[in-house]
């Protein structure tokens, strides 16, 4: 198959070593927008698929660095306050250069796939023992010719894929997708539709839909279940991904992944607002009944992450 | 008896009043006659019920003034002395202008100005497989057989006190009602060859306490012939602990693995010593690896891990003429620079150089008159090469003035080929004679020169002037600027083509160069604890380095730079051109959470693929993210897990901080 590694895609970065997004040591590249707008968003920056100004407030020391070197007045200072200006704002990036606080940062930049495969390949020595790339987002299904092009890019290079998915995308994506996707580490959200749509913006029957399909092919699945106090912390759900896992062999694992409240300060430096709105970390430990709990229902691995 | 001797012996100092037995003696008789006397009248350490080996410390002098010490050969408590008699105390000091002071040489020292010398530390181990194997009566022919008739009978008064110090033990061990087997094994061994396990150990550990600190070296070159499949944890408990109650250094084991080397492992359990050096091929078994990482995990730094075929084919390919046999008893003694086990003195970091304070210096003065990087890059190594070239001279006259003054007894006496050479162990008699130079702040030097090299001659942000004026007030621009360059320890291509280019120069230049006694240069880069001190010694540096900040830790990344994560800082850290750094390039790498072993493997093993040679890791604790809230400019590197990802600590508002500080507690 012929692969175009000058194909470029938008993405918030790509993350080395991480050990939480596939099996063994991972390269995880972090694609920007997604069709979903889960209230709980732990990575509202990768909502939107364009480049955005991240303003963290809570760093900022008032130093006015930023104003000096912005033409544009994006920054101004007033009793004390900084304010930023984002429609003024072209992007340019000069001012996070000259922030020593790392209160700016633009957050996505544009890549093509030949420059991701440098930086994938300079990881390659530690895929030995177990390990690979992950493509995850933001929604790879997002940016699907990217997405495709850059697994093809791996499959040609012999390097393990994984892909992390909301599901909601179109059938055709998915297919040819998943003929070059080792696992899919596929989230499971809310059991309801109706909530589903009220919690993420859409329904999930494509997305189940999607899952069937891709067990059909075979694919190896992993489901990835947010675990969000007062919105899919029932039994029904529980019960749910149980069943999601009996009735498809392919899913070889449950993750459970706790709550954290990183996105609310995340979407506020985006100049966005958060409707879930919960503080409090949730524990892990928070976690060990309703694992127990799939547990006992499954014969799949099921483990907090 | 001298008169001078006599005042000695009256104030109750007799290993200093050895020194002045003999009339006109060399240096060889003094100091072995002063160590035959400290050998018969040194209070024996009392035996501790259910031991399994005896002593358990080395010589100790208790109340005298005038002590053994092994790399100087003495240390004198003038204070001490001089409050027993003021005579002996002038005495001592002219004693040691002129055998012990051979650091203060009339050298180009003065101008080493970038350059801290440590003390003339050097390490070796005993040849034990020697000592164990054949026993200390053959050692005892040997020498009667040298033509050298000053260094025999120097050798031979110290034996007397070895057979002295030997009976004494055996006595007091008797009057101890001491184990028995304890007691039977000290009757045979030294003297003898051991048959045993036990007796080897025994027989390891009564000249380990007389060589009087160090390394017990490559221990797998003797151990595991007299092993028999037997559980010896206890034994070699002993024998460590040896090693951790006198603080001191290292052991080294493998490359060829059985039960025994997990014995080793078990035997040094939540000890900080002997740091445990486990020499690691491709095909290490994975119970080996499951037991080293079990260990590491536990959170002490031990086991280090050694790249043994990256090491024996680069010291094969520096002593071409060293035999494969040789190689193969490599051990890293002190904190790890490299022995050929039993048959080697190598320098402890001789002298340390500070790279980034030639650089400073070098910047400062040059780099308004350069119109390039490039000039002034060369402008740079060509100072660096001086300094370097001051390094050697030291090295070489003190060395030189070492050799003529002063004597290592049982350095000389165990030590081969100082027997059959009829050579001082300080005069060249080992087979391998190493001085090995040190190094600090390359990694500043790289980021420093990538921040110039940005901000004047290609973004154009600051003049010259400007530059070092904002490096000088800490301006935030500056600062904030200096943090987008390019740096070395995140994979960066053109920071690692850079330190590729600074390393394969400098460490090729000690590579050319002449050691009067011994074969050569051994560089090494690790830092012990130089780096806070060579901190002190440099200003504001261009990497955004505070002045009086510690320089960085040997080859690892500046403080809170490896902001990629370990993989690209093992990346980085293998463009360091490290074939020439003979004597170890040591990289710490500090994990924050307990990855399964896999993970630590695979980064072990894909490091070494790259060409790594050694390394120790750490899993970081609660102290360093509360130490990383305080001071986050250390620490931008430390990644912590938050909910089922990672994210970079100092990013986190002080709120989340302080959640993640609070249940750091309970990960892993």
């Amino acid at each position: 198959m012929e692969n175009n590694t000058n194909i470029s895609g938008t993405i918030i970065n790509v993350q080395h070593f991480c050990v939480d997004d596939g099996p063994g040591i991972r390269t995880t590249v972090f694609l920007k927008g997604c069709p979903l707008r889960c209230a709980w968003c732990h990575n509202p920056e990768s909502q939107s698929n364009a480049c955005e100004y991240m303003f963290r407030q809570y760093k900022c020391t008032d130093c006015g660095i930023c104003a000096s070197v912005c033409k544009n007045g994006v920054h101004s200072f007033e009793n004390g306050i900084h304010n930023v200006n984002r429609e003024r704002c072209g992007l340019c990036g000069k001012c996070t250069l000259t922030c020593c606080a790392d209160a700016l940062e633009i957050s996505g930049r544009e890549i093509t796939v030949c420059e991701i495969m440098d930086e994938v390949l300079a990881d390659r020595v530690f895929y030995k023992r177990s390990g690979g790339v992950t493509i995850s987002g933001g929604e790879p299904l997002f940016q699907s010719e990217f997405t495709f092009a850059l697994l093809l890019a791996c499959k040609d290079k012999g390097i393990h894929t994984c892909i992390e998915t909301c599901g909601y995308g179109k059938a055709e994506d998915i297919k040819r997708i998943a003929e070059l996707c080792d696992i899919f580490l596929f989230d499971y959200k809310l059991t309801d539709s109706a909530l589903h749509k009220k919690y993420t913006g859409v329904n999930n029957e494509l997305i189940l839909e999607n899952l069937k399909l891709i067990c059909a092919m075979g694919a190896s699945v992993i489901l990835r279940c947010p675990m969000i106090p007062d919105v899919n912390m029932n039994e029904d759900h529980y019960n749910a991904i149980a069943e999601l896992a009996n009735k498809y062999p392919n899913v070889q694992e449950i993750h459970l992944e706790p709550y954290h409240p990183m996105g609310i300060g995340k979407a506020v430096s985006l100049g966005r607002t958060c409707d879930y709105d919960r503080s409090e970390f949730l524990e892990r430990s928070e976690l060990d009944d309703v694992c127990s709990y799939i547990a006992d229902k499954v014969s799949v691995e099921v483990k907090v992450i | 008896m001298t008169n001078t001797a006599k005042l000695f012996y009256d104030i109750g100092e007799p290993f200093a009043a050895g020194f002045f037995e003999i009339e006109n003696a060399s240096p060889a008789r003094a100091f072995c006659r002063a160590y035959r006397r400290l050998l018969e009248l040194v209070p024996l350490p009392k035996y501790k019920p259910h031991d399994a080996l005896y002593p358990y410390r080395n010589l100790d002098c208790g109340d005298w003034a005038v002590n053994p010490q092994y790399c100087r050969q003495y240390w004198a408590d003038m204070g001490r002395l001089r409050s027993k008699s003021e005579e002996c105390e002038q005495i001592f000091r002219e004693f040691d202008k002129k055998h012990g002071d051979f650091l203060n040489v009339n050298s180009r020292a003065d101008g080493t100005r970038y350059a801290a010398t440590l003390d003339a530390w050097n390490h070796s181990a005993p040849n034990f497989k020697r000592t164990v194997g054949e026993g200390l009566n053959s050692y005892e022919e040997r020498i009667r057989q040298m033509k050298n008739d000053d260094l025999r009978e120097a050798l031979l008064d110290l034996f007397v006190g070895i057979r002295t110090y030997h009976k004494r033990m055996i006595e007091h061990l008797e009057a101890s009602n001491a184990e028995e087997r304890l007691i039977s094994a000290l009757k045979k061994v030294p003297f003898e060859p051991a048959q045993t396990a036990y007796e080897a150990i025994v027989s390891c550990n009564f000249v380990l306490c007389l060589d009087g600190c160090d390394n017990i070296g490559f221990i797998d070159g003797w151990l595991p012939k007299y092993w028999k499949g037997e559980d010896l944890t206890k034994e070699l408990r002993c024998l460590m602990m040896r090693l951790a109650y006198t603080n001191n250094w290292s052991v080294t084991i493998g490359p060829e693995y059985s039960e025994l080397t997990k014995q080793y492992l078990n035997a040094t359990v939540g000890e900080a010593r002997p740091m445990i050096e486990l020499r690691t091929t491709p095909d290490m078994p994975d119970d080996i690896w499951e037991a080293a990482i079990e260990r590491v995990l536990s959170g002490d730094g031990q086991p280090a891990f050694y790249n043994e075929n990256a090491i024996q084919e680069r010291l094969q390919e520096r002593f071409a003429s060293a035999s494969q046999e040789d190689i193969y008893q490599f051990a890293g003694m002190g904190c790890t620079e490299t022995n050929i086990s039993g048959m080697t003195f190598s320098g402890g970091i001789d002298i340390n150089l500070n790279v980034l304070k030639v650089f400073d210096e070098v910047m400062r003065k040059e780099l308004c008159y350069c119109n390039t990087f490039d000039e002034l890059y060369e402008k740079f190594m060509t100072r660096l090469k001086e300094a370097q070239d001051d390094v050697i001279c030291f090295i070489n006259d003190y060395y030189n003035k070492r050799s003529e003054i002063s004597f290592a007894p049982f350095r000389t006496l165990f030590t081969d080929d100082c027997i059959a050479n009829e050579k001082g162990y300080y005069s060249g008699g080992a087979r391998y004679t190493w001085a090995t130079p040190s190094d600090s702040g390359i990694p500043n030097t790289i980021d420093s020169l990538l921040v110039v090299k940005e901000l004047v001659f290609e973004r154009k942000e600051y003049t010259a002037e400007e530059l070092i004026s904002a490096i000088d007030t800490r301006d935030q621009k500056f600062l904030a600027l200096s943090r987008s360059c390019h740096s070395y320890g995140v994979g960066d291509d053109v920071a690692d083509e850079l330190i590729n280019d600074l390393t394969k120069r400098f460490y090729t230049h000690y590579r050319n160069a002449k050691l009067d006694v011994g074969d050569g240069f051994l560089p090494t880069s690790h830092q012990f604890v130089r780096h806070i001190d060579e901190g002190f010694a440099v200003g504001n540096t261009p990497d955004g380095r505070k002045k009086g900040e510690p320089v960085a830790d040997s080859i690892a990344a500046v403080n809170g730079k490896a902001v990629k994560g370990p993989t690209m800082m093992l990346k980085s850290a293998a463009s360091f051109d490290q074939s020439m750094v003979y004597s170890i390039p040591v990289l710490n790498l500090s994990i924050t959470r307990k990855f399964n072993s896999n993970v630590l493997r695979s980064l072990i093993e894909g490091y070494f693929e790259m060409g790594g040679t050694q390394i120790q890791i750490t899993c970081t604790n609660r102290e360093t993210l509360l130490d990383a809230k305080k001071n986050p400019d250390a620490h931008r590197d430390l990644i912590v897990r938050v909910g089922g990802y990672s994210h970079y600590f100092t990013a986190l508002s002080n709120e989340l901080q302080d959640a993640v500080i609070a249940r750091t507690m309970f990960e892993g």
